[in-house]
Formats: C-alpha cells, structure tokens, sequence
C-alpha cells in the first residue's frame, strides 16, 4: 500500500471512530455473549447424560460424545459451534426433539404482540404525562402524576400481575388469566407492563424537563415574548430527545427479555416463558439459543441507537476523538 | 418546627416509618419457627377473616406454617440481600471508576468498555446465564446483584474524580507529596460520597424488586433460606384458594420498594444531584 492511501485510511478512520468504536464494542459484547453462552452448556454437566438419562450404557454415552465432539479440545469444539452458529444451526431440543429453531419461531409471534404495543404505550404515555407534569410543576396535577407514577414505578410486575389475576379473573371472573387468543387475553398483560414502564418514562421525562425549564436559555427565550408552546415543542423537546432516547434504547433492547416475568406470570405463551420452562427442563439448547436471541436484539438496538445519536449530534462524535 | 416538616416532608416520614418498622419486625423473635410445618393447620385465613385464628395473626399457607412468621424472616434476608448488593455493587464501581480515573488512556478505555457492556444487559439475563451453571446460594445472588449494579457507580466515581482531581484541596494535597491512592481515600471518597450514597439510595429499590424477580421465578434464594420474592412466586398457585399467602408478601414488598424510592427521591432532591 502506498503512504497515501494509509494515511486516507487513517484521515478516513479518525473521521469516523466514534462510529468505528461503537461497532467495535457492539462486537466485542456479542462474542462475549457467545462464549458465556457456550459455556454454559459445557459447565451445566454432561449433556450426554441429560441427555440419554443416568442409566445408558458406557458404549451409548462414548459414541454420544463422539458424534458431537465432546471428546475433542474445548477450543476445537469452540470453534465448530461458532461455526454453526454462523450458519445459523441451534441444534435440536433435548426434550422436544425438534429444532430449536422451529421452537423459537412458533413462539417469537406472541412475544412480540404483546411487547410492541406496551412499548409503544409506555414511551407514549410516559413523554405525554411527564411533559404535562413538568408544564404543570409544582402544581396539584403534577403532584397527582408524581404520586402515581411512584406507585406504578415501586410496585413489581410480578406483584401487580398476579393482584390483577386476582381480581379480575378469580373475584370477578371477567377476564381469562391465562393464554393469547383474542384481544380480552392482552388487557391484562398489557396494564401490567405499561403501569410499570410508562411510570418510569414520565418520572424520565419529568425531570429531564423541568430541567430544561430552569436554564438560562429558556428563561431568554420567555423574556423575548416567546409562546410557551412554541418553546416546549421547538426548544425543550428537542434538548430532552437525546437522553430520552438513550433510554429508549436501552428499554427497547431489554424488552424481550423483561417479557419473562410477565409472561411467566400470565404463562404467555411467549419466548420469556419459553425460557423459564427450558430452564427448569433443563432443556439447555434452548436456554442458550433464547439467551443469543435476547442479547443479540440488545447489542443491535444499543448500536443503532449510538449510531443515530452521531449522526444527529455532531458534539457526541467529537466527544469520542477526544 | 416548622422548618423540621419543610425539610422532612410527610411522604419522606412515612416511608421512614415504614422502613424502620419492616426493619424492627424482622428483628423481633418469630412467634412461630418459619419453617415448621402442621399439615393439619393448612391455609387458616388471617385473624380478621372467618375462620381465622388468633394465634396466626396472617393465616398459614399451603403446609400450614405461619405466615407472619414466614413474611418477617423473608424481609430479614431480602433486606439484608438488597443491602449486600447494593454495597458490592458500589465497592466495585468505586474501585474500577478510580482506577479509570487515575491511570486513563487504555485502563480508563477498558474500564469503559465493560460498563457499557454492562450497561446493555439487563440484569435477569446475565443472572439466568450465571444461575444455570453456577447453583444458586447466598453469596451467589449476593454478588450477581453487586455486578449487576457496579457500572453507575464507576461512571459516577470516574467523572467525579477526575473533575475533583484538578480542584485547589486535591493538587495542594498532591504538591505536599500524598500518593494517588492517599488523595483518592482520603481526601477525594470524603468530598464524593454524598452523590455515592444518593445513588445506592436511588438503586436500592431496583436492586430489592431484582432479587424478589429472581426469587418469583425459583431462580434466586433456595429453601429452606426464606426470601419475600420466592414467598409470592410459591403462594401464587393458592391465590384461588387462599390470597393471602401472596398478598402479605406481595404487599411487604410493594411497600418497602415505594418507601425506598421516596427516601431516594427525597436525598436526590436534597442533595440538588441528578
């Protein structure tokens, strides 16, 4: 190569490190993901005897350990798996002896149902109810969404789930407590997520706002005459966008993963609960193939979401050279 | 007077009692063993309802063990749990943000690096990870709930101490000869630890409902160890029949997590950090 096109190469990297950085890390967390997740299949014990139960014979479990290279290197098998891995294999379920695959795939749909429209719901709602709270601070409806989203915010998923089951479904008997067949199975689920998560949105939004409100450069444009709505929608929205957007990144990535609770709670026949039955099967192909699946959508979500923010605010780019 | 109730609004003394009351029950003696069962006891309803008896002010549950009794030695070790964690949680972050303060360049990166790393999973998947291969014990949640938590506190610690580094008392203190790790002990963590402890306040809550999640789905505290998550997550298939073997330990930790959010709220307000 000659000396100018290393140095282009070099002009071209420093201009763009902040991206490179974050493909870098996004990267480096999926290959830890992988090795945790490699590993915990080789330290839960020997698969062979999960597999053919603790009384196969020595010859069954030698040959098992053959065909699927247990009795190679750790690095080699390692190195098989990642292979198969890239070519996008799982492997069959212990218990179900179907592809795991195939497993995930018929459950992906009800997880999904349900995790979209919460959040959309909590962002929504969230940005909504802290925007009126901070426009009306320190006043008695600000106190009354305070006060609410506190309360949505301590109580636990679980807790408030299972109260719902409780009322609704064994008091009143309107509402079925288990399953995802029509829309009145969704009601429940949905106000146990959404009371959870769109209390910590507003509290988010709420503070990052009245934040905004007490500095100077509001405080200039009020002096100007400005229209308090013409300064909400043009000037605080804008400087909170950012940092809500941090954390609706973090939040959108965890989404499948925090359906375990809820879905297990409401036995959802959703991934979270696909995850805690194989857990407790020990069904571990499954449980590691789940495990990708969740930390993979995080690291997607968390790179597009740096990436977005480069590209709509110069200052977090220049942040990084330095 | 006054200014007393000024500083210390309602909300705040109510969550302070409830605190400190949840914290003195668990220390009083059981009326009854936690553990021991009376198979011909089962689900007695709580004093106040038909059927009641007065000895089991909480009813029993499925195999006839007291309630209150249970409910009281689950707030022992979830409390207890919640602390650990979170004081793991903060000596690891402090630790590693100082490391990333004082040397920079690629320790400061590296550090760096594993908080977001961390900060990108959320803590039931690497606790599910950890918990299928490693079997769950004391200790184990104890720790999973300090890694879980230490990457706020490292972010904190690193940026305070580097802003902290460049004031008047650091660099006298550096000019009179004191080591890295003097100023950092004892002239730096003094000046800091207000915004640590306004953070282990704010993260004290999550730190309860994680442990209590972890519990609900059998994956956390094992029996014969009584946790308040693990009480609500074996109550819940009673709940036709006898609500409140959930609902006491559910409404226990309800309570305590609102209480601490309010404290926390209220030292953020105070201390005038966000």
């Amino acid at each position: 190569m000659s000396d100018k096109s290393v140095r282009k190469i070099t002009a071209l990297f420093h201009r763009y490190s902040y991206f490179f950085i974050k493909i870098i890390r996004a990267l480096v967390t999926a290959l830890i993901i992988m090795v945790i997740s490699f590993f915990m299949i080789r330290s839960s014990g020997n698969p062979a005897l999960i597999y053919l139960g603790t009384e196969a014979t020595p010859e069954a479990l030698e040959y098992f350990n053959h065909k699927w290279g247990l009795d190679r290197p750790v690095i080699h098998q390692f190195s098989s798996y990642f292979g198969r891995l890239m070519h996008g294999e799982l492997g069959n379920s212990l218990i179900k002896s179907r592809p795991v695959g195939e497993i995930i795939g018929s459950r992906l749909g009800a997880t999904l149902s349900l995790m979209i429209p919460a959040a959309v719901l909590s962002i929504g709602g969230g940005i909504i109810l802290g925007t009126i709270a901070a426009l009306r601070h320190k006043k008695p409806l600000d106190g009354t969404i305070l006060v609410v989203s506190t309360l949505g915010f301590s109580l636990p998923n679980f807790f408030f789930g299972v109260l719902l089951i409780f009322l609704f479904s064994v008091v009143l008997g309107w509402l079925p407590s288990s399953g995802n067949e029509g829309f009145r199975h969704y009601l429940m689920p949905l106000t146990a997520i959404v009371t959870a998560d769109c209390a910590i949105f507003t509290r988010f939004t709420r503070a990052a706002l009245v934040d905004i409100f007490d500095s100077h450069f509001i405080a200039s444009f009020r002096s100007l005459g400005i229209k308090e709505r013409r300064i909400l929608f043009l000037q605080a929205l804008p400087n909170a966008a950012i940092s809500l957007l941090t954390i609706s990144g973090f939040y959108i990535g965890s989404l499948v993963s925090g359906a375990i609770i809820t879905e297990t709670v409401f036995s959802w026949p959703g991934l979270g609960s696909l995850l805690v039955e194989s857990l407790r099967a020990r069904d571990y192909p499954i449980v590691q193939a789940l495990m990708l699946l969740f930390g993979f959508s995080i690291v997607v979500t968390n790179l597009i979401i740096d990436v977005l923010y480069g590209v709509a605010d110069p200052r977090i780019r220049k942040g990084a050279e330095e | 007077m006054k200014r007393f109730f000024r500083i210390h609004p309602p909300r705040f003394l109510f969550a302070v009692t409830i605190l400190v009351g949840f914290v003195i029950l668990s220390f009083i003696p059981l009326p009854f063993e936690a553990n021991d069962q009376v198979l011909t006891d089962r689900f007695i309803p709580p004093s106040f309802m038909n059927g009641g008896r007065a000895d089991h002010l909480l009813g029993t549950d499925h195999l006839g063990r007291d309630m209150l009794s249970r409910t009281m030695a689950g707030i022992r070790i979830s409390y207890f749990i919640a602390l650990a964690g979170t004081v793991v949680g903060a000596a690891i972050g402090v630790g590693l943000g100082f490391l990333a303060a004082r040397f920079q360049s690629w320790t400061d990166e590296l550090i760096m690096m594993l908080v977001d790393i961390q900060a990108s999973l959320p803590f039931i998947l690497i606790a599910i990870a950890m918990l299928s291969f490693i079997s769950s014990s004391f200790l184990v949640i104890v720790i999973l709930l300090g890694v879980a938590g230490w990457e706020k506190y490292a972010r904190l610690t690193r940026a305070l101490t580097m802003t902290s580094m460049n004031h008047g008392y650091a660099r006298a203190v550096k000019a009179a000869g004191a080591s890295q790790g003097r100023i950092f002990f004892r002239h730096i963590l003094p000046n800091i630890s207000g915004a640590l402890i306004v953070n282990m306040t704010l993260n004290f809550p999550g730190t309860m409902i994680a442990e209590s999640s972890l519990s609900f789905l059998g994956l956390g505290i094992q029996p014969p160890l009584i946790s308040l998550g693990r009480l609500l997550g074996e109550g819940r298939v009673y709940l036709l029949t006898a609500w409140w073997i959930t609902v006491v330990p559910g409404a226990v930790i309800f309570l305590s997590t609102l209480a601490m959010t309010i404290v926390g709220d209220w030292a953020r307000d105070r201390s005038g950090t966000r």
